[in-house]
């Protein structure tokens, strides 16, 4: 393989690879602002100017493609100088403002600066002003003070949305990043401009002002929007979340994430569930835990002594672990053979990442149920069935389309148990209510809708007396007699790789952080 | 080093005929007394102040109650950017930032609440206040809580406290210098 000597170090390169991407890849940084791994090379920002051997002039590292023999140094005192210079250029008509922006703590702009600036420069005149909230579409603000013309997100709209919605308007100190004329950006990738642009610019209206990025905790998680199952990056305080960002996987989602699958951050947060609930004489009412979880038992212990009469429905955002442990409860406790499936109903989908299936682990609860032995089918079938026949039912999970209706229909019924993170239609029904984890508190594993397999892991524990919902499960069942020794997930999918066929191969028990396809 | 050895006082004998002396002592403690009871403020050697009802003159950097801080046209003239809730080691700020209806300004706090059981009165969000909003220069003490919410307190009030020497707080549980024991 060809080498090239960068800082002294001789690294091998790939032909065609340019300087910085060699240099990144042996771990020597060289600044840069609009070049982005997954975007075409602009070479517009220059602040990756590197020297290169018998070469008169500097060269931008990231147009630059290596050649066998080259020497480069990132480091010495003229790419300082010259950085240093690029940098006060970029710092000319920028208002730094880093106080109120809610880039700040995570801007490349401010960070640069801390490394190879740090001065006021020696401007002097006044900035240029231009608009500094102009609302680009349902959910960008640009600022036009704090880009740098980078064009990274007019690029993103161009090479990856394939949508040329924005672009470069005027020349000089009037230049701004636009939309035109009565054409919002309102491409259903909007928001991604925002995670593009290394400055303050393009802001995200929903998560504008809500936190400063400095407090936020990070955990990776999958995205529960659609059977895509983007790989996300979870940023929460104190319990509540703020937002998605993606999380970079090659083979789901690269480096993007659409801005309905965003948005659903929300429901992490909507209503949530911390405490057991119990419906009285004067309507639900809060309830200590083990009250509710003793009152449920009590409920259905006839049930479970005649094993007749249950009806079950299980959300599609369940994980398999969670799926597994209902499966088996509502099977081998109260003898059911056909479970309903509360879903969400099919919408909008494309080419690039959005499914038509919006519940993200239809895959995974449907081949665990199959594999249990249990029929499915969907909410509305169940509701059309006369109430008589059924004494019970048991719901696990919130998410779906068909919940008013369910609830209807399960208002008609003597005994109703739901397992829920967050208040629903069903909430105000149900006899007892246990307050389970949501997705992004949950340990447990989604298949997506191409059977790739995808662990989400607990951003935060959960919260009162919330607990995961296979605890509940394992409670109600060794409650009614039934001893279900399944203490933690890790378990369950030790027992689902033992005990299921489609998983015996797929190797539940040790997805990796990326995820894993089974060779099917 | 060589020690010291402590000669035995010799008294003479008018100090050994004991009662002159006891009369000079009685003589010294009362003058104090007196001079405690009835002299000046300024000269009198006694320092301790009939607290709440006397104050000492705090000095100029003294850090008492928070005041935030009002522009010309009486908004707040901070802007949410949180650096003070980010320096304070005892997280006692809570600000909400929402746009401001002003288009010149970003951002404004919606709701900006110290909780005052929890400060320690360290003075990091002064230091850390870029728009000089916020000052512990009032001078007061914060007031008494009857009540555990009562101790957050919020924009409005913060915003009408004014600097040294101010008005006393509306907020927090009556005043002591308001409400005298009776007989005093």
């Amino acid at each position: 393989m060809p080498s090239v000597n960068i800082d002294g170090t001789s690294v091998e390169f790939k032909p065609g690879d340019s300087i910085l991407k060699t240099a990144k890849k042996a771990g020597i940084e060289i600044p840069y602002y609009c070049w982005h791994p997954r975007l075409s090379v602009a070479a517009n920002c220059r602040i990756c100017l590197v020297e290169l051997e018998k070469s008169p002039k500097l060269v931008p590292a990231c147009q630059t493609p290596c050649g066998d023999g080259m020497v480069v140094r990132t480091k010495s005192d003229k790419v300082k100088e010259t950085q240093k210079a690029v940098h006060e250029f970029l710092l000319i008509n920028h208002p730094i403002d880093c106080p109120i922006c809610d880039q700040a703590g995570e801007c490349k702009l401010q960070n640069y600066y801390m490394k190879l600036q740090l001065d006021q420069g020696p401007m002097q005149d006044e900035k240029a002003h231009k608009p500094r909230l102009e609302e680009l579409g349902p959910y960008v603000l640009y600022n036009g003070e704090r880009c740098v013309m980078c064009t990274r997100c007019v690029r993103f709209m161009e090479e990856i949305a394939k949508d040329r919605q924005l672009g470069v308007f005027e020349r000089g100190d009037h230049v701004r990043i636009g939309v035109f004329p009565n054409k919002p950006l309102d491409n259903p990738y909007s928001l991604n401009v925002v995670d593009v642009c290394p400055v303050g610019a393009l802001t995200s209206s929903v998560f504008r002002f809500k936190q400063r990025v400095w407090f936020l905790s990070r955990s990776p998680s999958i995205c529960p929007g659609c059977a895509k199952g983007c790989n996300v990056k979870v940023d929460h305080r104190s319990g509540i979340v703020y937002r998605l960002l993606p999380r970079e996987n090659d083979a789901v989602n690269q480096s993007w994430l659409c801005d309905e699958g965003r948005l659903t951050y929300a429901r992490a947060n909507d209503g949530r569930l911390t405490t057991a609930a119990m419906l009285g004489p004067q309507g639900v009412d809060s309830a200590a835990a083990n009250a509710a979880l003793d009152r449920a038992i009590q409920l259905l212990k006839p049930v479970a002594d005649s094993k007749q009469g249950m009806a079950a429905v299980l959300s599609l955002h369940a994980t398999c672990e969670e799926a597994y442990l209902f499966g088996r409860f509502v099977k081998e406790v109260c003898g059911v053979d056909e479970v309903a499936l509360l879903a969400y109903a099919d919408g909008v989908a494309d080419r690039f990442l959005r499914q038509a299936d919006k519940n993200p682990n239809r895959a995974g609860v449907t081949r665990v149920l199959c594999d249990l032995g249990l029929k499915t089918t969907d909410v509305a079938s169940l509701c059309n069935k006369a109430t008589s026949a059924v004494k019970a039912l048991l719901v696990l999970g919130h998410e779906g389309a068909e919940l008013e209706r369910l609830a209807a229909w399960a208002a008609k019924l003597e005994i109703v148990v739901q397992v829920a993170a967050a208040r629903s239609p069903l909430t105000a029904k149900a006899h007892v209510t246990l307050p389970a984890t949501n997705w992004v508190q949950a340990d447990g594993t989604w298949q997506n809708g191409a059977l790739r397999l995808q662990r989400l892991v607990p951003a935060f524990a959960p919260q009162d007396a919330a607990r995961p919902a296979h605890e509940w499960l394992a409670d109600l069942a060794n409650g009614l007699g039934v001893a279900f020794a399944l203490s933690s997930p890790a378990t369950i999918r030790a027992e689902i790789e033992r005990r299921l066929p489609s998983f015996a191969a797929a190797k539940i028990s040790t997805v990796p952080a990326e995820g894993y396809s089974p060779a099917s | 080093m060589a020690i010291r050895v402590r000669k035995q006082v010799e008294f003479s004998f008018y100090e050994k005929s004991y009662l002159p002396e006891v009369a000079r002592g009685v003589f010294v403690t009362l003058s104090h007394f007196f001079h405690n009871l009835f002299g000046r403020r300024a000269t009198r050697p006694l320092q301790t102040l009939r607290y709440p009802y006397e104050r000492r003159v705090y000095p100029q950097r003294f850090r008492g109650q928070h005041r935030l801080l009002a522009r010309e046209d009486g908004s707040p003239r901070c802007v949410a950017c949180y650096m003070c809730a980010t320096a304070c080691p005892a997280y006692c700020i809570h600000i909400v930032a929402a746009e401001s209806p002003d288009p010149k300004i970003e951002k404004y706090p919606a709701a900006f609440e110290i909780d005052m059981l929890r400060c320690i009165y360290c003075g990091f969000c002064v230091e850390a206040c870029p728009e000089d909003a916020i000052r512990m220069d009032t001078g007061i003490h914060t007031p008494a809580f009857l009540r555990r919410e009562d101790a957050v307190v919020g924009r409005v009030d913060l915003m009408s406290l004014s600097g040294q020497a101010g008005t006393p707080p509306a907020f927090g549980a009556q005043n002591y210098r308001e409400k005298k024991p009776a007989g005093a």
